[in-house]
């Protein structure tokens, strides 16, 4: 069988109406190219993207599958020919291709629909984003659908208190998940810091110390000479520099237990909107920048409820843990039960670095069609089909007159041989008449056979 | 070829010449008529016919069923990941080598996968590109770095002297097989600690989709099967055969069986010697045992102050068990899959 055959119908379906859904809000349908140079999505991808793009050279060039639209949408929205930045509402659908050697049926396609908003900043843009995901599902009629709502910017806020470097700072926020894991929890990710800026080698039993004076003294000398006195891809000055790097992140060791208690409390906090901005603010009081941002997060979700979401399906969790390269503002995941139906987020910093020369403010995200289609409400699965019988080629030509009206009128047939074998099928007899459900209808009567049908489709 | 099975060999390369010595250890000699051809015959198992490929050629061999089985490098077998192709036997105990990540010696800074890690990222903010990797193994490789959170590489594929390629400039670091690391000395690459990506030596593949629906090949098969399993059983035990005066059967029985290194696999065979006159009550006897051959030492001193004397030492060609273990996994592996 065809992978996803049985999906075609259901996600026509579902790609319509999530369509007309999103224009509603103004979001254009666009599309871009399946194959793109690798580079655009490995400028600025998290380690999950980076671990899972299909790549393959050709021409001298490293190509790729997408494996989602957001990058593609930066890239062409930096080259749109227009002097001053503009606000375009983009929505994409397509297959995207992920290297997952743990894919169901070993399938790597799989089919996506999201909107990115781009040149637009704030609270307005991140809550019209969020209020459109979660009214689309609405619109499917998808129960029960709740809203987690994290900050990449308020956490890096928090923690710029510690005065980290780049390198420790990102280590922590890759660590984050570890954080909520009981068994693993804060003494596994200090072990794994501790290896992390580790001075002592487990191998060759020598020091920093003793690499800087090997260094110090001119070794490797054979490099240089070999190289004709350069010392290849990395300096000596490099080398040196990331070995008293590395001393000054393993200094910070204090700083960054207190950093780990710091994000580990974050997720003791309450999750319920005005709880838990209560409990953040009590952690900012003399910080401004991340007041700032806080009070930005907060206009979101007022917009959010004005936009008629529910605020009983609004979780705030600053530390949740989505890409941390790839987001520089608000984060998202909407749930049903434990099942993850999309997720997005801010990321003002894709388009500068996709090529452009300036930083654009951007917000995203995507749907994850195949969860989604499996908690749609069953009479979406797909529209019927109707059966139309005859028992014999004379009543053919009757058979396609009918059931090319039936088209006409909207209404899915397809022509079958041999007598109706439940009362849901349509069967033409010999009069050319049409049976259908016990009662019997000319095409004068197609008013009343049509109203019935779509009666029993609803 | 009028074979049932037909073995697919390495021509040439590392493995060549170890393969044959070890299919003639296992009493399989391998006949090449004319050392220009590529086909060879198994006197003992007139069914198995003998190709000869180089060791990547013979993993598409066995994938595509020219042959339907050969013995290659483990290396070779997971790079290539044929899903047609099964491993059947992965510790032949020949071939050892070891793919690992190397980096240039005077990068004093790394030594372990998290050093990697930063210095990729090193690489991308600082000079605005990947850290590039040489390697003839991309699949093993990506799959490595990425699983030790080096996300961000860039392979170079390169054929030959790959432990060249950072000095020549075209590779920051290399992803290559070593045995004894010497080569890699040489090119000034050290190894990082913990960037062992696999330990392979020579196994035995076979093609999937034959061994579960052909039981002719099967079969045959199981016969290879039970001598490599029976020859490797062998080859860690002597066989000991020693005359020990006692008062009975039993009694020498007792003394032996004492110690854990004599008690042999199940414990000594005992006969009586006629003809040799012993002291007294005691009458001699001949013990055969099988020991370990790491003690082989150590049971000879222990049948010494037992009494034991004109000790002989054998190797064991084959101990056959009362199944082929390697055979008994296979048929597993095909049900389960």
């Amino acid at each position: 069988m065809i992978p996803q055959l049985q999906n075609v119908h259901q996600i026509n379906q579902l790609r319509q109406r999530l369509q007309q859904h999103m224009a509603l809000y103004g979001y254009e349908c666009v599309d871009v190219p399946i194959l793109q140079r690798a580079d655009l999505f490995l400028i600025k991808a998290g380690d999950q993207i980076a671990n899972r793009l299909f790549t393959f050279d050709q021409h001298g060039q490293q190509w790729a599958l997408r494996p989602e639209f957001t990058a593609a949408a930066a890239y062409y929205y930096d080259r749109a020919d227009t002097a001053t930045p503009h606000v375009v509402r983009w929505q994409f659908s397509g297959p995207v291709f992920e290297d997952d050697p743990d894919a169901k049926d070993g399938l790597h396609q799989r089919y996506s629909i999201g909107a990115e908003l781009i040149g637009l900043s704030g609270a307005l843009a991140d809550a019209e984003v969020m209020a459109m995901a979660m009214r689309g599902l609405d619109q499917l009629g998808v129960r029960e659908v709740y809203l987690t709502i994290g900050h990449t910017a308020f956490v890096r806020g928090l923690l710029r208190r510690f005065d980290l470097d780049a390198r420790t700072l990102r280590f922590l926020l890759h660590h984050l998940a570890a954080l909520r894991v009981s068994s693993l929890g804060q003494a596994f990710v200090l072990e794994q810091f501790d290896r992390f800026v580790a001075e002592r080698s487990y191998s060759s039993h020598q020091s920093d110390t003793d690499a800087l004076l090997q260094i110090d003294k001119g070794a490797p000398a054979h490099f240089a000479d070999e190289q004709g006195g350069n010392s290849g891809p990395r300096s000596r000055e490099e080398i040196v520099q990331r070995l008293l790097k590395r001393r000054e992140r393993a200094a910070q060791r204090p700083q960054v237990i207190e950093a780990l208690r710091l994000l580990e409390s974050l997720s003791a906090l309450p999750s319920a909107a005005h709880d838990a901005f209560s409990a953040l603010d009590s952690l900012v009081i003399n910080d401004e920048r991340p007041q700032a941002i806080l009070r930005d997060w907060k206009s979101s979700v007022d917009y959010l409820i004005a936009a008629g979401i529910d605020p009983d399906r609004l979780i705030i969790q600053a530390d949740l843990a989505r890409n941390w390269e790839y987001y520089t503002g608000i984060v998202f995941e909407i749930q049903s039960g434990d099942e993850h139906l999309g997720g997005g987020g801010r990321y003002d910093e894709l388009t500068g670095l996709v090529g452009g020369m300036r930083d654009v403010p951007a917000v995203g995200f995507a749907y994850y069609v195949d969860a989604l289609l499996a908690h749609l409400p069953h009479a979406d699965a797909a529209e019927r089909c109707l059966t139309m019988r005859m028992a014999h080629e004379a009543t053919a030509k009757q058979a396609i007159i009918w059931a090319e009206r039936l088209r006409s009128l909207g209404l899915a047939v397809r022509l079958e041989r041999g007598e109706a074998v439940n009362d849901g099928e349509l069967m033409v007899r010999d009069d050319g008449a049409l049976a259908y459900g016990g009662t019997i209808f000319t095409m004068e009567r197609i008013d009343s056979l049509i109203a019935l049908l779509r009666g029993s489709n609803a | 070829m009028s074979s049932i099975i037909t073995l697919a060999l390495p021509s040439k390369g590392a493995i060549a010449e170890p393969t044959l010595n070890f299919l003639k250890d296992c009493g399989l000699r391998v006949d090449k008529p004319n050392q220009r051809q590529y086909t060879g015959s198994i006197s003992s198992l007139p069914d198995v016919g003998v190709m000869f490929q180089r060791v990547t050629d013979i993993v598409y061999k066995v994938a595509d069923g020219t042959a339907e089985i050969g013995i290659t490098g483990l290396d070779v077998v997971r790079e290539t990941n044929d899903e047609n192709v099964i491993v059947i036997h992965d510790r032949l105990g020949f071939g050892h080598c070891s793919l690992v990540v190397a980096v240039p010696e005077h990068w004093v800074d790394a030594d372990h996968m998290s050093d990697l890690v930063d210095i990729a990222l090193d690489f991308r903010e600082q000079k605005g590109r990947n850290i590039r990797v040489a390697t003839k193994y991309p699949l093993l490789t990506r799959q490595f770095l990425h699983s030790r959170g080096v996300h961000h590489f860039t392979l170079v594929k390169a054929e030959g002297a790959i432990e060249a390629a950072p000095t020549l400039g075209y590779a920051d670091i290399i992803v290559d097989l070593t045995q004894t690391g010497t080569t890699l000395r040489e090119n000034h690459l050290k190894i990082i600690s913990d960037g062992i990506i696999l330990e392979s030596q020579a196994c035995l593949i076979g093609n999937r989709a034959v061994l579960r629906h052909n039981t002719i090949v099967l079969n045959t098969l199981r016969t290879l099967l039970e001598l490599i399993d029976a020859t490797q059983q062998g080859r860690g035990y002597y066989q000991i055969v020693a005359n020990i005066a006692g008062s009975s059967a039993a009694a020498i029985a007792e003394k032996v069986a004492a110690n854990p290194v004599t008690r042999g696999l199940q414990g000594p065979t005992i006969a009586p010697i006629y003809g040799l006159g012993a002291s007294g009550s005691e009458q001699w006897h001949t013990i055969t045992i099988i020991i370990p051959a790491p003690r082989l030492l150590e049971a000879v001193e222990y049948l010494r102050s037992i009494g034991g004397t004109q000790t002989i030492v054998s190797p064991v060609r084959y101990i056959f068990l009362e199944y082929s273990p390697t055979f008994a996994r296979l048929v597993e592996q095909l049900a389960a899959n």
